[in-house]
């Protein structure tokens, strides 16, 4: 399993490197993150070629739909904005990768380290890793075969520098997600080492509570050991906090442009199922085999896209979750030592006031409640664009 | 501290009346164990064994919808390994809830292909599209709600025999320790259980008298499965509500218990008044007390949410399922006053059968909810008014308050939003605004069907 977690490690990482997102090179042995020349030059070659080709292409490009006056239906407007959302995206998380190009080799560094000292984190993120692995690699498989069914045209250098620069913003695009989703993965993978941690000196304790001797040595001996180790799991609480808060941070343009992109993907989604439901009498929806394959690419990309909303909800369940375990300190039948009860009152305490949370560039929280009231927005402007759709233009 | 270990209470000079070190229970009742240091070792007699109907108190009150829920497949059915604990169901047991599951997921695909063929076709009404499309819609979503409450049925067995076993556990240890009988009339799932059959054979009946033509026989499987899966998944949903009402009446009670230490009860108690509900409880057993109201109130809590992780994605589902019939309901009638023409009596009917059938499922569902997170909630607020005279009560009482910060229940649908007394009014409110939208659609289809009549004469 530990291979199979470093083969999928090392080819999100040189697939990232030939995207152009990562910045840095890594040592395959030692794992540890480090600026080089190389790196640097690469990376910048590639996002300049980039930002170039893209602007070649949108200026010479015969059939771009962005020019007013050849856009006349809803549906290219529609199309146009979500592209655009998500070109806008990319480059601006681009941009941003090299302003904190310092603060993510640190928290890369760090993340790794972290690994390398608990090998027994590795099973409790490997299932996830995998799966997430799969979903995303098939989503942009299937994502670039209807690309490339949607556009219709003959085969030539045109269509080839427009479906390199679709692929690349595509496949970027995905390549930060995966990243952030690893990231967080791994503080998932902690809280779980922290939480199976605290119950088992939550039974100790328990067993402590039931000797006699209260006043001997050994008791107070155990006691302060206790303490030690909970004082340690509160600390390593606090550095896992902090490294969310801060992960939140540098990442917050990253997961801003991630929730634009997917509320107005969902958005543009119903709009276009619609639309092919009414209109489309030729092209890949107009047979049941290619019906499947839209359907089958919708569903790993939604699964894809819920896999990376839920991680983060599950990081909050798992603190919600330690602060559930501690509550069993109160049918503790006798009394601890006064910093055993200290520590656990401190860690409470910590718990209460510090409560762990997702905020989007300051905007908004990101909670379960939210995600209902986003979709419930989703759907209240997919259907002010199908029913414009159904005002404006005349049947059959 | 076990509730079996002995608690030697020293006689103090307020009990020179009773020079003996003994215990004396809150609630008056007779301690079953003995005097710690009695000259009349005399063992107390043992308690009357308990008549057949009284051996489950608690489930015997939901016998008649548990019943029903585990002959459709979606409760497991169960093994009485003693009087407080439920075993795992035989393997025929289990072979039968398999079969019914299978045979439920058959009929599943069979209701799914008949409704993209023509087989179908004379149970749905061609109004106009948009009245089709929230036919389908809602269809749909019936479909799933019930394929998905009887896999997750399926998936969490255990889980609910867990859920059951602690009940039990804690109703046992409750009546050795006060001779409590925690059971309360729940009749209410009976009535329940009696409207929701006789909603849908009424709703069944009208679909039958509005099908024009002779009905065939996959019309009356589809419209039987139909009525089925609706009366399960409202049944399911009554069995939940009948859960947490047991677990509100379990943490009602330790509510009562700890409220006899409230500063006014000891106050009542010093007073001399006898006249108040709860007896005041004498400081002194606090230390003792609170651990067993603590444990109980933490066992409480992982019934509380284990029941929620059960009907997690169920009610998730149900919901919506159910906000989507009572918006398309309100839209029928709706369309029904307002119609030029004649007006259905038939589908006047169908529409009021249906609100009444999901608006008393909701508000069934919502107070259920909100009575037991209410109460649940309630411990650190009444712990709060419990005066503690030393600090070893007080350091107590603190421990408590300071896990209980910030740390509010709730009884959530898969965390996406809270179930209480307020989730009714929400639903409402949202059924307004879509309700207004779909209006907007029928009054949009009408002008173009208006426009299309206008320009043919012209053509």
């Amino acid at each position: 399993m530990a291979d199979i977690v470093w083969l999928v490690q090392r080819f999100v990482y040189l697939y990232g490197r030939i995207m152009g997102v990562l910045n840095f090179e890594v040592d395959s042995r030692t794992g540890r993150a480090k600026f080089t020349r190389r790196a640097t030059i690469l990376a910048v070659v590639h996002n300049i070629s980039l930002i170039w080709l893209l602007a070649f292409q949108l200026l010479h490009d015969e059939t771009a739909i962005w020019k007013i006056n050849r856009g006349k239906y809803l549906h290219e407007y529609v199309f146009v904005l979500v592209t655009a959302v998500r070109h806008f995206a990319v480059l601006g998380t681009l941009v941003s990768r090299w302003r904190n190009r310092g603060k993510i080799l640190r928290i890369w560094n760090l993340l790794s380290r972290s690994i390398q000292e608990r090998p027994e984190l590795i099973p409790l993120f490997s299932r996830e890793l995998i799966v997430k692995f799969v979903f995303a690699f098939m989503s942009d498989c299937l994502h670039i075969v209807l690309d490339l069914n949607a556009l219709r045209e003959t085969p030539g250098p045109a269509l080839a520098l427009k479906m390199v620069v679709w692929c690349t913003f595509s496949s970027i695009f995905d390549m930060i997600v995966a990243q952030y989703y690893t990231a967080i993965m791994q503080v998932k993978a902690h809280y779980k080492l922290i939480k199976r941690e605290l119950r088992e000196l939550l039974r100790e304790t328990q067993t402590l509570c039931g000797k006699s001797n209260r006043r001997g040595g050994v008791f107070v001996t155990k006691c302060c050991a206790l303490s030690d180790r909970l004082d340690r799991i509160a600390e390593t609480q606090s550095k896992l906090k902090a490294l969310v808060d801060s992960m939140s941070e540098i990442f917050q343009i990253q997961i801003f442009s991630m929730t634009i992109v997917y509320y107005l993907s969902t958005m543009g989604n119903i709009y276009f199922a619609f639309c092919t439901l009414r209109y489309n009498t030729s092209g890949l929806a107009a047979s049941h085999w290619g019906l499947l394959l839209i359907v089958i690419s919708i569903a790993f990309y939604y699964a894809d896209n819920f896999i990376t909303i839920f991680i983060g909800f599950s990081i909050l369940d798992s603190n919600a979750e330690m602060a559930k375990i501690l509550e069993e300190r109160t049918v503790f039948g006798g009394e601890l030592d006064e910093r055993l009860e200290a520590s656990f009152e401190s860690f409470q305490l910590q718990l209460a006031q510090n409560p762990l949370e997702f905020y989007i560039m300051g905007l908004f929280k990101m909670e379960r409640g939210r995600f209902v009231s986003a979709a419930n927005s989703i759907i209240v402007h997919s259907i002010l664009l199908i029913q414009w759709e159904v005002q404006n233009t005349y049947p059959g | 501290m076990s509730p079996n270990t002995w608690v030697i209470e020293m006689p103090t000079q307020k009990t020179r009346l009773h020079p003996y070190p003994r215990r004396i229970s809150p609630y008056r009742t007779p301690s079953v164990n003995r005097n710690a240091f009695s000259h009349e070792a005399r063992p107390p007699p043992p308690p009357p064994p308990l008549p057949k109907t009284l051996e489950h108190p608690v489930f015997e009150d939901i016998r008649t919808i548990m019943s029903v829920l585990k002959a459709s497949g979606l409760m497991p059915i169960y093994e009485q390994l003693s009087s407080y604990k439920v075993g795992p169901p035989t393997k025929t047991n289990e072979f039968y809830s398999f079969f019914v599951r299978g045979v439920v997921h058959a009929l599943t695909i069979f209701n799914v292909y008949s409704l993209f063929t023509p087989s179908s076709a004379q149970l749905f009404y061609s109004y106009r599209e948009t009245d089709n499309v929230n036919q389908w819609i809602e269809l749909l979503l019936c479909i799933l709600t019930y394929t998905l409450t009887v896999f997750v049925c399926a998936r969490n067995t255990k889980n609910v025999l867990r859920v059951m076993n602690e009940i039990l556990q804690l109703d046992e240890e409750v009546r050795r320790r006060f001779g409590a009988n925690l059971s309360q009339n729940f009749s209410f799932s009976v009535k329940y259980l009696v409207g929701i059959t006789a909603c849908q054979t009424y709703i069944i009946v009208l679909k039958i008298y509005a099908v024009e033509g002779v009905i065939t026989p996959t019309s009356y499987v589809l419209l039987a499965f139909y009525a089925v899966q609706n009366g399960l998944t409202a049944t399911y949903i009554v069995f939940a509500s009948a859960l947490l009402r047991i677990v509100y009446i379990r943490f009602h009670f330790i509510n009562q218990l700890l409220n006899g230490y409230t500063y006014v009860q000891q106050q009542r108690r010093k007073g001399g008044n006898r006249r108040t509900t709860a007896a005041p409880s004498l400081m002194e057993h606090f230390p003792e007390d609170s651990l067993f109201i603590y444990r109980m109130h933490n066992k409480l809590l992982r019934i509380y949410k284990g029941i929620n992780d059960c009907c997690n994605l169920i009610l998730v589902s149900f919901l919506g399922y159910s906000f989507y019939t009572v918006t398309t309901n309100c839209y029928n009638l709706f369309v029904q006053i307002t119609a030029k023409g004649m007006v259905s009596s038939n589908i006047l009917q169908w529409c009021f059968a249906w609100l009444c059938m999901h608006v008393s499922l909701l508000a069934l569902l919502s107070r259920s909810c909100g009575l037991t997170t209410r109460e649940a909630n309630a411990t650190s607020q009444i712990l709060a008014r419990v005066y503690a005279k030393s600090k070893e009560y007080q350091n107590i009482i603190d421990k408590f308050l300071t896990k209980s910060i910030k740390q509010e229940v709730q009884f959530t649908a898969y965390g996406f939003f809270a179930i209480d007394n307020s989730t009714l009014f929400k639903i409402f409110s949202a059924v307004t605004t879509y309700l207004v939208i779909l209006i907007q659609f029928k009054q949009l289809e009408d002008s173009k069907v208006e426009d299309h009549v206008q320009e043919q004469p012209q053509t």
